[in-house]
């Protein structure tokens, strides 16, 4: 186990060290924190180079991210380009917390109505229900995220705002808290997570149900579940404490898998609900040119989904010997 | 093998029926405790976000407790704004304040000013001097030595909205802040001045190094010493919190989420002392967002960038005012451009004026936004600001003559007649053309372009590129075009010398140290220009200024288009009031005191 772990982390080092390469060049490519001072009448451009300069900015490239790593891999994110010198740690660590809850609550929403989906259309398999979930489910999976977002906000938001004459609206279209709200509101702000969560749930409730489904079906059609049925258990008993159970399994840890695919759907998420996490902090630092910020979300992210991924592995080889063995 | 595969995956599984099962089911515990934990974590940050910026006792509480009885009655109400740019930090000096909406949100309702635009966007003296300086009254004097003083008289009843009075020690310290603060950037004006006598706290003499026409642009925001003093270097303060304010309004709250505005009941100028209760602003950082937010409800105006098909999508219970903006679109044409196949002589630049039906181009760019949209017709300036503009653009009709009647001047000659225009050399009159990609309105503007100028035979090669690209490296670099579609905002104040100053041209001896983009190199204009930053006489600089722009239209270094139209949406069922000043450059929020919202 031990050997497989520090394979793994010899594995990960390289890819995230390219990553934050490629991320560094990337984003000193198309973006300049000092680009909309260019034109600025007020500003004479012997004090715009010294700005430059005090950022950092007329240093060679590579120098630029050999200093960044030594300091990253210290702890120290650095600062920020466009916010004055704030340190970056404080910013991404507000935008984590806010990003993990809707991570958190997304994925557990997912799975809760994707596994009771999935185990009814198996164990219901081929009748009505069984049909409507399946063609719910590819009509889930092929949703784009931005579109069920927008139609989220219109629907709830304005048409059946209007319909019921709300205004504002039950479920918020955009941000964290009402307007004005000051200090934490649980309700306030479960209403305002409720678009954004349901935007992001959707494909993953798709998803895990058709794992569940395949999953279940592969179970109760094992020679323990036979077993358990000659044993005289009542089916409900077999179903539920020998099926649902063992099937569930393989769906927990493709849900641990799928961490990585979810940054996607988050950045998208969070822009169209204006919800202040990773997702819309690495798009302002991209198109801000502030490369601490966006390196530091980047990397973030990325240890998170190898961790996740990590974890999940170690987890399946925990419950699959056979894993471990690589006899797989 | 997927079939086989995942049997095995199961069978695997059910070997741990029990224990895994357990597991599984304690898993669901802990992701109850970590849903709760989460939660708490988002509380926690909320409260210490709050409990940062907010004061122990409510702002509005305590101005209220300060507050003179100035007989004024509030409608009371909390105004909701949606805004578009939200700024990454709010100190008042360093590069923060380059963000237009870190003024627009933030300092122009705390920072008072010594000038103000009115809302004709002409300077006059604000409610914070007892008079403007003018050379009558002795406020603007040119001494024989060379040095400029100018003498400012503050009002002895202006006050920071904690009592402490406004004094020209303040002035002292902005001019000071201004310089000496870490990461300073707009220093220019500021670096004229040679000294500021404070000694009578009521009168504020600056002396410069030499006359500075554009005086009335400096100190646009004074800074209270008493407060952020007595180090002149604020680059650490003021970074997310204004604490003390001159304007009508003091700050409650502001973080990443949420700018919480209350009303200054100790402000002196009384007119101004806002009629509602609070106002919200709130980020939503695009056109839909915005609009929606209006719709919905969850907002009552908005200041968003105009956009396509503004004119049908704004319905229903919303409004909308549009007027002329500060940005001016036009073709910047570079005659240092490396890829250029001839020389951009004046006559191939007034060809190219020629060629082209503005009118038509402007209803192309913006007439969905506004009805019959007005072509710019100053040859240097935005129109809205000052006396300065007089048209000097506006005989460059589309006229086939004059193009041929120019070219052939030079040589140029049409071997087919439907085809392109030939030189000498056998080059074909056919202009790269930049601009930033994906731009719509300016992609737009280009195939327009492209199909307009076509029959006069004269052809476009179109490579555009991201903001970054064209303007940081290819400006700059005078790497880019010879032709570039972009819009600049330039005035004579403050200064349009950096535009047209023949030592401007950014080359590699002057390390790329310079603004004139365009490689116009003209003596004459580039004296004017410098001129007029020297001439304090207001009528005398007029008369310069239009001299420099009847040179500008007759060498075209650039094609002026249109101006770029600010537009304030608002709700007419929730706000009154928006809309007298959609086209300052102090934002369309600016006159927010005199806004009043509608009972619920």
């Amino acid at each position: 186990m031990a050997r497989y772990v520090l394979t793994r982390f010899a594995t990960t080092v390289p890819i995230l060290l390219a990553i934050s390469l490629a991320v560094f060049w990337g984003a000193n490519q198309v973006a300049d924190p000092t680009v909309s001072l260019t034109l600025n009448p007020r500003i004479a451009p012997e004090a715009l180079a010294e700005y430059r300069d005090h950022l950092g900015l007329g240093e060679p490239l590579m120098s630029r991210y050999l200093g960044w790593l030594a300091n990253f891999v210290q702890g120290d994110l650095g600062t920020s380009l466009v916010q004055n010198g704030a340190d970056v740690w404080p910013i991404v660590r507000t935008a984590v917390a806010n990003t993990l809850v809707l991570i958190v609550i997304a994925v557990a929403l997912s799975l809760a109505v994707g596994i009771t989906i999935g185990a009814v259309s198996a164990i219901r398999r081929g009748s009505l229900a069984d049909n409507a979930a399946t063609l719910v489910s590819f009509v889930g999976i092929s949703t784009p995220v931005f579109w069920l977002g927008l139609m989220l906000q219109l629907f709830f938001g304005l048409y059946l705002a209007n319909w019921l004459g709300i205004a504002p609206p039950l479920l918020p279209t955009a941000g964290l808290y009402s307007p004005g709200q000051q200090g934490f509101d649980l309700v306030d702000r479960a209403r305002h997570l409720a678009l954004p969560v349901l935007a992001l749930s959707w494909q993953l409730v798709a998803v895990y149900s058709r794992y569940m489904r395949a999953s279940l079906l592969d179970v109760m059609s094992s020679d323990h579940i036979r077993a358990a049925r000659g044993r005289g258990l009542p089916e409900r008993t077999v179903v539920i404490r020998h099926g649902v159970r063992n099937a569930l399994i393989p769906v927990s840890t493709q849900a641990a898998t799928d961490a990585g695919q979810l940054v996607g759907g988050l950045i998208v998420t969070e822009q169209v609900f204006q919800y202040p996490g990773m997702g819309r902090l690495f798009l302002d630092a991209l198109f801000g040119g502030d490369y601490p910020v966006l390196l530091a979300s980047v990397m973030i992210t990325a240890t998170a989904v190898f961790a996740i991924n990590l974890a999940a592995d170690l987890f399946y080889g925990v419950l699959d010997p056979r894993i471990r063995r690589g006899t797989r | 093998m997927t079939l086989l595969h995942a049997q095995g995956r199961a069978r695997g599984s059910s070997r741990s029926l029990n224990s895994s099962g357990t597991r599984f089911f304690r898993g669901w515990r802990l992701v109850t405790a970590t849903l709760a934990v989460l939660l708490l974590m988002a509380a926690c940050g909320s409260d210490t976000s709050a409990d940062e910026s907010a004061p122990d006792e409510p702002a509005s509480e305590s101005a209220t407790t300060l507050a003179p009885d100035s007989g004024e009655s509030s409608s009371g109400g909390t105004l909701v704004l949606a805004v578009e740019q939200w700024p990454e930090c709010i100190n008042p000096v360093t590069s923060c304040t380059n963000a237009t909406w870190t003024i627009w949100s933030v300092l122009i309702h705390y920072l008072p000013r010594l000038m103000e635009l009115d809302q004709s966007n002409t300077y006059v003296a604000s409610s914070l001097l007892v008079e403007e300086p003018t050379v009558a009254n002795g406020g603007l004097v040119t001494a024989d030595d060379g040095t400029f003083t100018l003498t400012y008289r503050l009002n002895p009843d202006a006050t920071w909205s904690d009592g402490e009075p406004i004094t020209s020690t303040d002035v002292w310290f902005s001019w000071r802040a201004g310089l000496d603060t870490t990461g300073t950037l707009s220093t220019i004006g500021l670096d004229l001045i040679t000294e500021i006598d404070h000694s009578d706290p009521h009168t504020a003499v600056i002396t410069f190094s030499e006359p500075y026409a554009p005086w009335p642009t400096l100190f646009g925001g004074l800074l209270p010493a008493h407060e952020l003093g007595p180090d002149t270097d604020i680059a650490d303060k003021w970074n997310d919190e204004i604490t003390v304010s001159g304007g009508p309004w003091i700050q409650e709250e502001w973080n990443q989420e949420q700018h919480i505005l209350v009303p200054n009941r100790t402000y002196w100028d009384t007119e101004r002392i806002p009629l509602v209760d609070r106002v919200v602003m709130v980020p939503r950082e695009d056109t839909d967002s915005q609009l929606l937010a209006l719709q919905t409800g969850e907002a009552m105006a908005a200041f968003p960038q105009p956009f396509p098909g503004a004119r049908e999508r704004i319905t229903g219970d919303l409004t909308y005012e549009v007027a002329e903006g500060t940005y001016m679109e036009g073709l910047w044409i570079n005659q240092d451009a490396p890829d250029r196949r001839f020389d951009m002589t004046r006559n191939v630049r007034q060809a190219v004026a020629y060629a082209l039906d503005r009118e038509r181009i402007a209803e192309i760019a913006l007439g969905t936004i506004t009805a019959d949209p007005p072509v710019l017709q100053c040859a240097g300036w935005n129109p809205g600001f000052g006396p300065w503009c007089q048209d000097d653009f506006a005989h460059y009709t589309q006229d086939e003559a004059k193009v041929a009647e120019l070219l052939e001047a030079e040589g140029w000659t049409r071997p087919d007649p439907d085809g392109l225009w030939v030189n000498a050399d056998g080059e074909e009159l056919v202009l790269q053309w930049n601009t930033v990609a994906g731009n719509k309105r300016r992609e737009d503007v280009q195939a327009l372009v492209v199909e307009m100028t076509a029959p006069l035979g004269i052809g476009w090669e179109i490579i555009n590129y991201d903001p970054g690209e064209l303007f940081q490296n290819r400006l700059p670099a005078l790497n880019f075009g010879p032709v570039a579609l972009y819009a600049n905002s330039t005035n004579p104040d403050p200064s349009v010398a950096p535009l047209y100053d023949i030592d401007g041209v950014p080359t590699e001896e002057n390390e790329r140290k310079g603004q004139n983009f365009t490689a116009y190199r003209s003596q004459a204009a580039s004296d004017l220009a410098f001129a007029i930053d020297a001439e304090v006489d207001p009528a005398v600089r007029l008369e310069l200024v239009h001299e420099l722009s009847a040179i500008l239209a007759d060498d075209v270094p650039w094609i002026p288009l249109y101006m770029l139209p600010n537009m304030i949406i608002w709700d007419t069922t929730a706000v009154s009031g928006p809309g007298a000043y959609v086209s300052s450059p102090y934002g369309g929020f600016f006159d927010m005191f005199d806004w009043t919202v509608q009972a619920e």
